[in-house]
């Protein structure tokens, strides 16, 4: 046909680059053994991806991840009530420690949490007595013998359901969620409350924290994360947008407005600015895996602190200080309240955290040292080792280094996992997932 | 840097300017306070703005506007009410003008027209007016052949009576939005501050938040005026062709609507204020109450004697359709002749001009 000479000339780059707002990945998470990897997207899709079981090769490469099973947790909704849409986007996944062959995981959008089984299924039994192999029902005349019905092998399926809807609870918006080390409850946090639901009842919920004032108008302070303690199931902290963490402790009262512990860090005179409180606001909390330190990400910094010293932080790394200066620019382009996410690794030794221009950076906590990584499609071929990056800021400029004023600040890094117990990395890149881990070589270890 | 190809001229932002007392410390925090505003309103046309975004930016809001309120004046003249935290953008309206730029508040009134369209909020001609120079204290500085292109330090030689006149503009212009709340077209928008859980008082409160906002940011929003203003004094060359009423016709009340929202001006702390609590915030209608120093600066009882009667103003009946807000104001009979005695004055400036 006339029409296929000409289609070899159609410029197709444009929809390479050209990113469906719904693709974008909002979350990542991984299960507690690491197996299975989740994402949620805008769209309010979950994509869970599965760790190939391979044999390790002679590189030191694991498995890869593949797909496992899409399907879409939320549909937009409408608040009659309010006549305001409610957005389907994945805000938090939070996966529940395996107990049987199916897994659970939580999925949230800014109302309404979700419990979702993933099961597989690969079999299936045959010969039933009273329908035949289509599932019609037979003539019950025409039976002459009784069969047990046996099971038989079929392809793999893996079926997810919902297995909850804890809708109702929120009349702000979901940041967090977070699976209490016991097992049977969970708390959902919004912008100014947080609720403690049991994993089996969803028309109830316990309220643990409100900092709603009486009157809306004193209202100078947001709750931005919250997380259960690993190990200590009466233990949650949350961080507010003033840059303060709570540490509560639920067998004090039941409602746990008054905090246990108040980690804040005073304020420098020396650096204050117009827009000291905006960057003081915490986006990210998380507990270490040992249960001791919280990491927390404010906008230029990220700060571990120790449970037992509330004075401030034990250790703080500079994200991207070369930022400082462009915070008006910043502000005015709304970067300024990007919420960029952080995470432990699994000996709690090093602490990663996204950037813009995709980097991300991690810090080795012992030595004190960062390191600025790229996440990008061009430059990384399969089984390429990442190169370091510099932001030049001053002093010899080497080759490669960026210019503070090349940055891109659309491509931002802002959800990021670490696997439990390996070093494998994922990193969302607005609507890519980059899987990284580290190869047992010399030259790269430590970096 | 924000986008790739693009490129910004700000000053540089480089010095963290600390020193309260210096122009571009000055000059930074109005750039600041410009745009803190503007993001407030266009989050506030959201269906469901963000409630951290709004928190952070009414903070920078509060916290810029009690910097205004500490820092020395520009020029010394000014002095400095008592401030509090309760009443922080009240002190724009004594402290947030510095002297030197109070004729040109006065001058400039008169072109609000042109800086302050029928539809989109207000504010987003500011960034973009100043953006032309890219730079906040530029905005004070227009093409050479404007004819008020002036220095900081020239104003005060300039005016004959600047204090009068800016006084006189700025409180006809709070007066004229308090007429012009019916011609507002939408409702008072749901703010984030105020969900619905918290609405207890009468379905006036859009109204009220004008109110508020006439109360609460006659200083600054002079301040912001003068800003916007300034930049459209180069264009508006027609000034004589303007009729007062078209000046004040085109002022946007939901600006100060959405302000008053978040910043929770409300002084008698809940529900909503009643006139006295306007009358004590507004500035004075005439300088002869005032002193020859910056009119702003009296305390806040000063201000009562010369303020019209609020109290007989029914927010919701059309007392005054926008095109009588001046034949028919609701005031009290004797601020009647000092309204038209300062309407002459806003004429003779625009003939000036």
């Amino acid at each position: 046909m006339g029409e296929d000479a000409e289609s070899p000339k159609i410029n197709h780059t444009f929809l390479r680059d050209y990113v469906t707002e719904a693709d974008v990945i909002s979350t990542v998470e991984f299960n507690q053994t690491g197996d299975l990897l989740a994402t949620g997207d805008k769209g309010g899709r979950v994509v869970i991806f599965q760790r190939e079981t391979e044999e390790v090769g002679e590189t030191g490469d694991s498995g890869e991840y593949n797909v496992y099973s899409t399907f879409q947790s939320h549909e937009p909704d409408f608040d009659y009530l309010k006549s305001l849409e409610i957005e389907e986007k994945i805000n938090k996944i939070r996966w529940l420690p395996q107990q049987n062959a199916a897994h659970f995981l939580l999925s949230t959008n800014d109302k309404t949490i979700k419990l979702w089984k993933v099961s597989e299924r690969d079999k299936r039994p045959e010969g039933y007595n009273l329908k035949d192999e289509e599932g019609r029902l037979k003539d019950i005349s025409t039976i002459t013998s009784l069969q047990v019905p046996v099971l038989k092998p079929t392809d793999l399926m893996v079926e997810v359901r919902p297995r909850r809807v804890f809708s109702n609870g929120h009349t702000y918006h979901v940041n967090s969620i977070s699976v209490n080390s016991d097992g049977e409850t969970y708390l959902s946090a919004d912008d100014l409350r947080i609720n403690m639901w049991h994993l089996g009842i969803t028309d109830r919920s316990f309220n643990i924290v409100d900092i709603k004032p009486a009157n809306m108008e004193d209202l100078t302070e947001v709750i931005t994360a919250a997380e259960f303690h690993p190990h200590h199931c009466h233990l949650f902290v949350y961080s507010s947008s003033k840059g303060t963490l709570r540490l509560c402790d639920m067998r004090a009262s039941a409602l746990c407005d008054r905090h246990t512990k108040l980690f804040e860090e005073p304020e420098d005179p020396g650096s204050r600015s117009f827009f000291s409180e905006i960057i003081s606001s915490v986006s990210d909390v998380k507990f270490s895996h040992s249960g001791r330190y919280l990491l927390t990400r404010d906008y230029l910094t990220a700060k571990v602190w120790d449970l037992n010293m509330d004075k401030g932080p034990v250790e703080t790394y500079q994200v991207h200080e070369y930022l400082r200066s462009k915070l008006c620019s910043l502000y005015e382009n709304d970067c300024i309240f990007d919420k960029f996410e952080c995470v432990w690794n699994s000996s709690d030794s090093v602490i990663m955290t996204g950037a813009y221009n995709s980097f991300f950076r991690m810090f080795d906590r012992e030595t004190g040292r960062g390191v600025t990584l790229e996440a990008w499609r061009e430059s990384s071929k399969p089984r390429a080792v990442l190169r370091t990056r510099r932001v030049y800021t001053g002093g010899k400029r080497r080759r490669g280094d960026v210019g503070v004023d090349s940055l891109d600040f659309t491509k931002k890094i802002l959800h990021m996992a670490w696997h439990p117990s390996e070093n494998i990395i994922a990193i969302a890149a607005t609507n890519n997932l980059y899987i990284f881990q580290d190869r047992v070589n010399p030259e790269t270890q430590g970096q | 840097m924000i986008m790739k190809g693009q490129k910004r001229k700000l000053p540089p932002e480089d010095m963290e300017v600390s020193d309260t007392s210096s122009l571009v410390w000055e000059s930074q925090r109005q750039f600041v306070f410009s745009v803190s505003l503007n993001k407030y309103q266009r989050g506030q046309e959201l269906p469901e703005p963000s409630l951290r975004r709004s928190v952070l930016i009414a903070n920078t809001l509060r916290q810029v506007s009690l910097e205004a309120c500490r820092a020395p004046s520009v020029d010394g003249e000014m002095s400095q009410p008592p401030c509090s935290s309760s009443f922080a953008l009240q002190e724009t309206i004594c402290t947030g003008v510095p002297a030197g730029r109070h004729q040109s508040a006065g001058m400039f009134a008169a072109n609000s027209p042109s800086a302050l369209p029928n539809g989109p909020p207000v504010p987003l001609n500011h960034p973009s007016n100043c953006a032309a120079s890219r730079s906040p204290g530029n905005c004070h500085y227009t093409a050479s052949n404007d004819p008020f292109s002036v220095k900081d330090e020239d104003w005060e030689s300039m005016s004959a009576d600047p204090d009068f006149s800016l006084s006189a503009a700025i409180s006809s212009i709070l007066t004229a939005l308090d007429s012009s709340i019916d011609g507002s077209p939408q409702a008072a928008p749901r703010t984030p501050l105020r969900s619905l859980e918290n609405l207890s008082g009468p379905p006036e409160g859009g109204v009220a938040w004008v109110k508020q906002g006439v109360r609460g940011y006659g200083g600054s929003w002079g301040q912001q005026e003068e800003c916007r203003v300034r930049e459209s004094s180069v264009e508006a060359a027609y000034l004589s062709d303007l009729t007062v009423e078209d000046l004040f016709q085109d002022i946007d009340t939901s600006l100060l609507e959405r302000e008053m929202g978040v910043l929770g001006l409300r002084g008698s702390g809940g529900g909503y204020p009643t006139g006295d609590d306007l009358l004590r915030y507004l500035p004075p209608l005439s300088s002869s109450s005032s002193s020859p120093s910056h009119p702003f600066s009296l305390p806040l009882n000063q201000n009562l004697k010369c303020l019209p009667s609020f109290s007989s103003f029914s927010p919701l009946s059309s007392s005054s359709s926008s095109s009588s807000s001046l034949s028919s104001p609701p005031f009290s009979g004797q601020n009647h002749v000092k309204e038209g005695l300062e309407l002459d004055h806003l004429m003779e400036i625009l003939v000036e001009a």
